[in-house]
């Protein structure tokens, strides 16, 4: 959950960039005749409406409203208690709270003519709430703006790619701090979310859990100023052979990473490497940075087959699942460039269990 | 477990039976899925989860996640675990349909659920009344087995040592999310899953609570949370206060009258009472001292609420709501707001219902904390 760091910081972002991007919004809705967008975001999901606002939804649910012309409003469930906190780590100054969020969008469009409302991503819109749009907006059309947003966000500018760098340590700083043989999958747990948490993450998922008889993962995906990356180790028992192998496979995933990288291309040098005799079940998954914090899982099929741009940055994981059902998983979190990929989370080793610990 | 399992099947479906529901569609997004986890037993981690208990017939979950499906078919109380695919829900919609579509269909969180997944399923069921069934399961999940108070006894005990680690955490310099970060640590290393954790620190211009920032606390701060861990699926709140270096008269007059509302609060507890009358014994005791403008909606106005698979539960502790208290619902009785006296002030406590009166669940001093300097 969202209760660690939240700041604005100038030095970082600067107001000047956030308005920029609102623009950025605003010229494609001017572009499409829409008069505005509305972003839907939730505690667990929120990262557009970050990237436009510095919002932090840190409860609850809210629409950011971005108006083709003004500046945006941003329409919340949670209190008026907390628009000073808000207005202060944000670059929106109109607030509006109330339990029903298509009310606060009709009181907002009621004195204007009936137009074209885009929605970002309208398909994964609760339904009730596109219902009460359509109830209460009655001659407004409401247009699916698909993943325009997100798909902005993918390749990050110079000062993001800076915030992405940051957040990488800080994941890589809390998987190295985890894995250690002598402690508890709970106590590893502990010591990689303060670590998270002191280099002033916002929000961080922590797991920690068995892999088969013979090694336990660290797995931790962290938002650093809202900005995520991810980092995965396992810690093995000597006799566990498949971690050797699945230290060489991700070496050859690694090698792989490049613009125009997709996932086919990932299964296919995958498939050279595993043996014949081999019983065990391997999965690569490719997640744009702006998906960590949903762990990629609202990616349409479509998304999931598109080569990789230049310029972006992306989660690199491998699975490996047991006969019991649980996984073993390597991750790190990449820079993609033209000709090959940077590892922002630096060089984390597969640890091995001392003879008494596992 | 089996057990605890049938006790939960049997009170669902004496409620669809009561609703005329031939199916439960329980939908989990990412930040609300204790029906899910209600029905599966099962700890979730991927973003959209399922599950589908027919009125007769056994169960079914979806997921996208291996991990989920490993944790469902460990926790063994759905054995037909299906995966989850999207744009078309083809899984879901095969279910649903199989033996015969039900006449009518609730679903738990159907005001979240997205459009693609609901237009699915209405395109698949073209004759079934679709209806939501979230008051239904927030209204099975409101008494608690056994086994469920066990897990909340566990998470309580998380919260007292997090308040422990809390007031050590407290010095002069420290900045706010660095408490934060103690507190994580030390109850994800006793086996948290999760925490949900308000902040706020100063003086008479605090107003509520937000995320940390990274305010440096000074001397004479009062320093305001409110802990939620989540151990084995189930949330405990513990709300206190406390300040760095001595109180001042302000600080301990603000304590004494939120010590005596909450007391108020819990004395009202019994099977039987209602979020409001919790509310009203609370803020009855501001009204005496003549704050009670500050238990309006215009500063805050809940007063508590229920606790279980979700940390912000009904009832809601708050004037006006009618929800009767049953024997081992759980609440926590929490009259946070602001007054002029020392800015806002939290204190509560989570407690069991029991026949006339309540079982504490959490070990931690009722007092006004001193951080030592």
């Amino acid at each position: 959950m969202k209760r660690g760091l939240v700041l604005l910081d100038p030095t970082e972002t600067t107001t000047e960039e956030l308005k920029a991007r609102v623009a950025d919004c605003q010229r494609l809705l001017q572009e499409q005749g829409i008069d505005f967008a509305l972003i839907y975001g939730d505690v667990y999901r929120s990262g557009d409406i970050t990237y436009l606002s510095n919002l932090c939804i840190y409860w609850n649910e809210g629409v950011l409203l971005v108006p083709a012309k003004q500046d945006p409003v941003f329409l919340t469930k949670l209190s008026r208690r907390v628009h000073p906190w808000m207005r202060a780590n944000s670059i929106i100054e109109d607030l509006r709270s109330g339990p029903d969020l298509a009310q606060l969008v009709a009181d907002y469009v009621k004195a204007q003519p009936a137009g074209v409302i885009g929605l970002s991503e309208m398909n994964w819109w609760p339904a009730s709430v596109v219902e009460a749009l359509r109830a209460k907006l009655p001659g407004w059309e409401l247009r699916d703006l698909q993943s325009a947003i997100r798909e902005k966000r993918q390749v990050p500018s110079a000062s993001e790619q800076k915030l992405l760098l940051e957040s990488a340590k800080v994941s890589a700083r809390a998987v190295e701090a985890g894995l250690d043989g002598a402690l508890s999958n709970p106590a590893r747990a502990g010591a990689a979310e303060r670590v998270a948490r002191m280099a002033g993450v916002e929000d961080v998922f922590v797991y920690c859990y068995e892999s088969g008889a013979q090694a336990d993962t660290v797995e931790v995906i962290s938002e650093y100023r809202g900005y995520w990356t991810t980092a995965a180790r396992v810690i093995a028992s000597e006799s566990a052979d498949w971690a050797n192998l699945m230290d060489v496979m991700y070496g050859v995933l690694v090698q792989e990473l490049r613009a125009g990288t997709d996932l086919n291309r990932l299964y296919a040098q995958l498939g050279a490497v595993i043996p014949e005799e081999n019983n065990l079940s391997w999965k690569v998954d490719l997640i744009h940075h702006t998906d960590l914090e949903t762990q990629g899982d609202y990616r349409l099929p479509d998304e999931l087959a598109r080569p990789i741009p230049a310029g972006s940055v992306v989660g690199l994981r491998l699975v490996c699942t047991f006969a019991d059902g649980t996984e073993a998983v390597m991750a790190d979190t990449f820079a993609v460039e033209e000709h090959g990929a940077t590892r922002l989370t630096g060089d984390l080793p597969i640890v091995r269990y001392q003879p008494n610990e596992k | 477990m089996l057990k605890e399992r049938d006790w939960r099947l049997a009170r669902i479906r004496k409620a669809m039976e009561a609703s005329e529901m031939e199916g439960l569609l329980a939908y989990a997004p990412g930040w609300r899925r204790e029906n899910v986890r209600y029905l599966t037993g099962a700890r979730l981690r991927g973003s959209l989860t399922v599950a589908y208990l027919p009125y007769s017939g056994m169960a079914t979950a979806f997921t996208q996640n291996l991990q989920d499906t490993q944790s469902i078919t460990e926790q063994g109380w759905v054995e037909d675990v299906r995966p989850l695919s999207f744009p078309d829900c083809q899984e879901i919609v095969h279910r649903l349909t199989e033996a015969g579509p039900p006449a009518k269909l609730g679903v738990a969180y159907l005001e979240l659920m997205p459009s693609l997944l609901l237009t699915a399923i209405q395109q698949a069921l073209p004759h079934t009344e679709i209806v939501s069934a979230t008051k239904l399961m927030t209204k099975v999940r409101l008494a608690k087995s056994d086994w469920e108070l066990e897990q909340i006894r566990r998470a309580g005990v998380i919260c007292s040592a997090g308040w422990k680690t809390f007031v050590e955490a407290l010095k002069p310099g420290v900045m706010e999310y660095e408490v934060v970060a103690a507190v994580e640590a030390e109850m994800k290393s006793l086996g948290a899953e999760d925490n949900f954790m308000l902040f706020a620190s100063g003086k008479t211009e605090v107003m509520g609570m937000t995320p940390p920032g990274n305010r440096r606390l000074q001397l004479g701060d009062m320093v305001r949370t409110e802990l939620t861990p989540q151990r084995n699926g189930y949330w405990a709140q513990l709300c206190r206060s406390a300040v760095i270096g001595p109180p001042n008269e302000g600080q301990l007059r603000s304590f004494e009258l939120f010590k005596e509302a909450l007391e108020a609060g819990l004395a009202a507890v019994r099977v039987g009472a209602t979020g409001h009358d919790i509310a009203r014994a609370e803020n009855d005791v501001f009204r005496k001292y003549g704050y009670g403008e500050y238990c309006t909606s215009q500063y805050t106005r809940v007063r508590g609420h229920g606790h279980g698979l979700y940390l912000d539960e009904v009832p809601m502790i708050v004037e006006g709501d009618e929800t009767e208290l049953e024997e081992n619902s759980v609440v926590i009785v929490h009259p946070n707001t602001y007054t002029p006296l020392a800015g806002y002030h939290v204190l509560g406590d989570p407690v069991v219902v029991k026949g006339d009166g309540y079982e504490l669940l959490t070990s931690t001093e009722r007092v006004l904390f001193t951080a030592a300097v």
